[in-house]
């Protein structure tokens, strides 16, 4: 689904990512670990274009989204993105923030249908109607049903965390990027957004997540990347990667961490 | 609440204040009364120049002018002139004289002067009395043709018939060279003088019989002195020196007042020795002001005044339309500040590896240094003065002034809007982006209304600040609430109570715009913290 081809990026005179070169293949759940400081969010931020590559190719479905002349967002659309601190629109309640790219991008592609269809109805309540029951559907599977109105300020690192993912949901995309998802969660709230994330593994959903958690990466992916210097030094299932790591600086990492 | 006791208080203590103004004012007139007299204003009886008064037509209409001096010609003839005349030095009474609406498509006549030049021409509720304004009236009649008479300050009255703003220039205009730049002047219909004013305890000038002789006196007490002049008049020149009219000057200090009034309340307020003005206008204010000094209570009698001018005179119809127009161009200018300010900031904070941006950015920042780097009332005059003209376009002064407040304004709220974005998280951006809304799109509906909440205190300060820099806007010819309250000073020639009122006037305004924006914040803050 997604093949990453070369990948460089520079910012100025620093060369982050070196040649990354990697085939990510519908439903596969895909943790990348490494040091920090190594490329693992530039990696990431690069997928979906939020850092324009300098060099090589993603292939999304079979565009090249490093292209600067392709719309990036209508393929951002399908690719849903999990940040550290979460980032939800402050200003905008719960549901508000899972309704809103929805119900912006069908009205969107309504009103253009309907330019060249005129049959084609545009009806905003409709659509606003039919975002919110499926909002209130994602937040009942979070259990979070009853904080639909409130601002995101009021709810714990963990909900925030959760709403996030559902957030991203909401557009059905084709894959999710977690860039840290735990790290910035108090110990007691990880579980609940790590239990969150498995439940997604098991429905099929394909995601790369960057991530600290080994015992979640061990448990849950189908392959494991370690990044240093902007490469990948390493790949493969859990239990070679874990079991018998090849690379002597993985094996450093592996014995620094866990 | 507490900020509300506290406007409260402001307002007790002013009223304190004008209550004490009241008890001082008594006390002067006890002294006044202890020493014989209280010091009024006495006029020199020796024309000083003599001058004649002509109009000034648009000098792209010679047609006007024959037709100007044939009338001229007439009503002298007719015994007409005289007539009028003697309405205001004589026995009659001053007829009143009405302007109708400004219109492009009707056939009218459009005079161009300054109603505070008694008994030349002045107001009273919404007519013109005066000579020029009786003859104004007839000429229309004459010409078979509407009257429009247009109210600005004296300098502007050449200039704006210069431009074809106007047709004709009736003002108590002296005929003089360099006035001929910009009209071309009637046949002289009036000769004019100017009087020295001085205070009635000053005898220096007792022994004067000639001109010279007053002139010597002036000339001798050197730079140490300074006196009063109507800007733009031939007392100016007379008292600066003007190798143009032959005038060789003093070497005392000249200070220039919007009109005669207001320099004969500054001789008697002891800021300045003497006054040289027209004698004709000279003789009603030195009787106005003397009569009000004199006698006792002279503070409630400038309240009484004022009261009366604003009843019975329709001045709080004035003052009325004076806070209609200040709200207007402060409200409407915030809002096109607001408006342009968001773009200015949002193209500012845009990333900048592009051209376009770059450039975009690049004539934003001209823009913001351009509106910041001159002062409001440069920009107002460039604006209505330099600008219109040259682009042929015809706008009232409320209009330009709404324009131009809202321009200016854009250039600071772009600063404090610029500030607010930036206090943004870039996380919440960049959610945005990762679900797919457009840079422009995650702007409007997820960044600028966080900036926004941001900088709300701030922004109604500029509010505040909009507000109070209004009071400008007369030098363009919009009736704001200074001009109302000019109004009543100069009709009244009593400046006090009029300017008093007026600065209760813009501190209830101010703290009503604190207590809203307190308000505003406190409900916004409360949909924060909703659970
Ligand atoms: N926007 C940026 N501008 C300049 N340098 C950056 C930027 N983002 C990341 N870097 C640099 O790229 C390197 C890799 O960063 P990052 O991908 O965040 O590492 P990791 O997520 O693995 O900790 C770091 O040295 C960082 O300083
Ligand atoms: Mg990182």
């Amino acid at each position: 689904m997604i093949d990453v081809v070369n990948l460089e990026k520079s910012f100025g005179e620093n060369k982050v990512l070196n040649g990354i070169n990697v085939k990510i293949e519908k439903g596969d759940i895909i943790c990348v670990i490494g040091p920090s400081g190594s490329g693992k969010s530039t990696f990431l931020r690069c997928l979906n274009c939020m850092e324009d590559p300098t060099g090589g190719e993603i292939i999304f479905n079979g565009v090249d989204i490093a292209d600067p002349k392709v719309d990036i967002n209508i393929h951002r659309r399908h690719m849903g993105m999990v940040f550290q601190h979460f980032n939800l629109f402050n200003n905008k309640t719960v549901i508000e923030n899972i309704m809103l790219a929805p119900v912006y991008v069908k009205c969107k592609e309504t009103k253009k249908a309907r330019k060249k269809d005129r049959t084609i109805k545009y009806n905003k309540k409709e659509i606003q109607k039919e975002a919110r029951e499926q909002a209130m559907a994602l937040l009942e599977r979070i259990g979070l049903a009853d904080k639909a109105d409130v601002y995101p300020s009021t709810l714990s690192g963990g909900q925030k965390q959760r709403v996030a993912i559902v957030r991203s949901l909401a557009m059905n995309p084709d894959v999710i990027l977690f860039d840290e998802p735990t790290s910035a969660l108090d110990p007691e709230m990880v579980g609940e957004v790590l239990d969150l994330m498995k439940s997604l593994a098991n429905d099929g959903m394909t995601m790369i997540i960057v991530t600290h958690e080994m015992g979640f990466a061990r448990e849950v992916a189908n392959k494991v990347l370690f990044i240093d210097d902007g490469q990948i030094l390493e790949s493969g299932t859990p239990e070679e990667f874990f079991g018998n790591p090849k690379n002597p600086r993985l094996k450093e990492f592996l014995s620094k961490v866990l | 609440m507490k900020k509300f006791k506290k406007s409260l208080f402001l307002i007790l203590a002013l009223i304190m204040a004008l209550t004490s103004l009241t008890a001082c004012g008594s006390k002067d007139d006890a002294d006044a009364a202890k020493s014989g007299e209280a010091i009024t204003a006495k006029i020199i009886e020796i024309d000083l120049t003599v001058e004649e008064y002509a109009f000034g037509i648009d000098k792209t209409q010679p047609e006007l002018l024959e037709q100007a001096n044939a009338f001229i010609a007439q009503i002298k003839e007719d015994g007409t002139f005289d007539d009028i005349c003697n309405n205001y030095f004589g026995d009659g009474v001053p007829v009143a004289v009405s302007s109708a609406p400004l219109d492009p498509n009707k056939d009218q006549l459009v005079v161009a002067t300054n109603a505070a030049f008694e008994p030349f021409e002045y107001m009273e509720g919404d007519y013109y009395y005066g000579i020029d304004m009786e003859i104004a009236a007839r000429f229309a009649e004459y010409l078979g043709v509407e009257l429009v008479i247009q109210n600005m300050e004296f300098d502007a009255v050449c200039l704006s018939v210069g431009q074809q703003k106007c047709d004709i220039a009736m003002a108590g205009l002296t005929i003089k060279e360099d006035r001929k730049e910009y009209v071309n002047f009637t046949d002289p219909y009036y000769n004019a003088a100017q009087k020295l004013i001085i205070k009635s305890n000053d005898s220096s000038f007792d022994d004067c019989t000639t001109v010279q002789d007053i002139e010597a006196i002036l000339t001798e007490k050197g730079d140490t002195i300074k006196i009063g002049v109507q800007n733009g008049t031939t007392g100016q020149f007379y008292s600066e020196g003007d190798e143009s009219w032959g005038f060789a000057g003093f070497p005392a200090e000249t200070i220039g007042y919007k009109n005669g009034s207001l320099a004969i309340q500054d001789l008697l307020n002891d800021n300045i020795d003497y006054v040289i003005i027209d004698s004709a206008p000279a003789t009603c204010i030195t009787e106005s002001i003397n009569e009000m000094l004199t006698g006792s209570g002279s503070f409630k009698r400038k309240v009484d005044k004022f009261v009366d001018i604003f009843v019975e005179q329709d001045g709080y119809k004035k003052v009325v339309e004076g806070l209609k127009n200040t709200l207007l161009i402060a409200v409407l200018g915030l809002v096109i500040g607001i408006l342009i300010g968001t773009i200015i900031a949002t193209i500012r904070v845009l990333p900048k590896y592009k051209v376009l941006p770059r450039v975009l950015n690049g004539i934003c920042s001209f823009y913001v240094g351009l509106f910041r780097g001159t002062p409001i009332v440069v920009q107002l005059l460039v604006f209505y003065y330099v600008m219109l003209p040259i682009m042929g376009l015809h706008m009232t002064g409320v209009n330009v002034a709404i324009l131009v407040f809202g321009l200016n304004s854009a250039a600071y709220i772009s600063e404090i809007m610029r500030s607010g974005i930036l206090s943004v998280d870039p996380g919440q951006m960049e959610a945005g982006r990762a679900v797919g809304l457009s840079y422009g799109t995650t702007m409007v509906k997820i960044v600028i209304p966080q900036a926004v909440k941001n900088i709300l205190p701030t922004l109604g300060n500029e509010f505040i600040a909009l507000i109070k820099e209004t009071s400008v806007v007369s030098f363009i010819g919009a009736a704001d609430l200074y001009v109302a309250f000019n109004y009543i000073g100069s009709n009244s020639y009593e400046f006090m109570v009029p300017y008093l009122v007026m600065a209760i006037i813009y501190i209830v305004l101010v703290l009503l715009i604190s207590l809203g924006i307190k308000i505003m914040e406190r409900s916004l803050r409360k949909s924060d913290r909703r659970s």
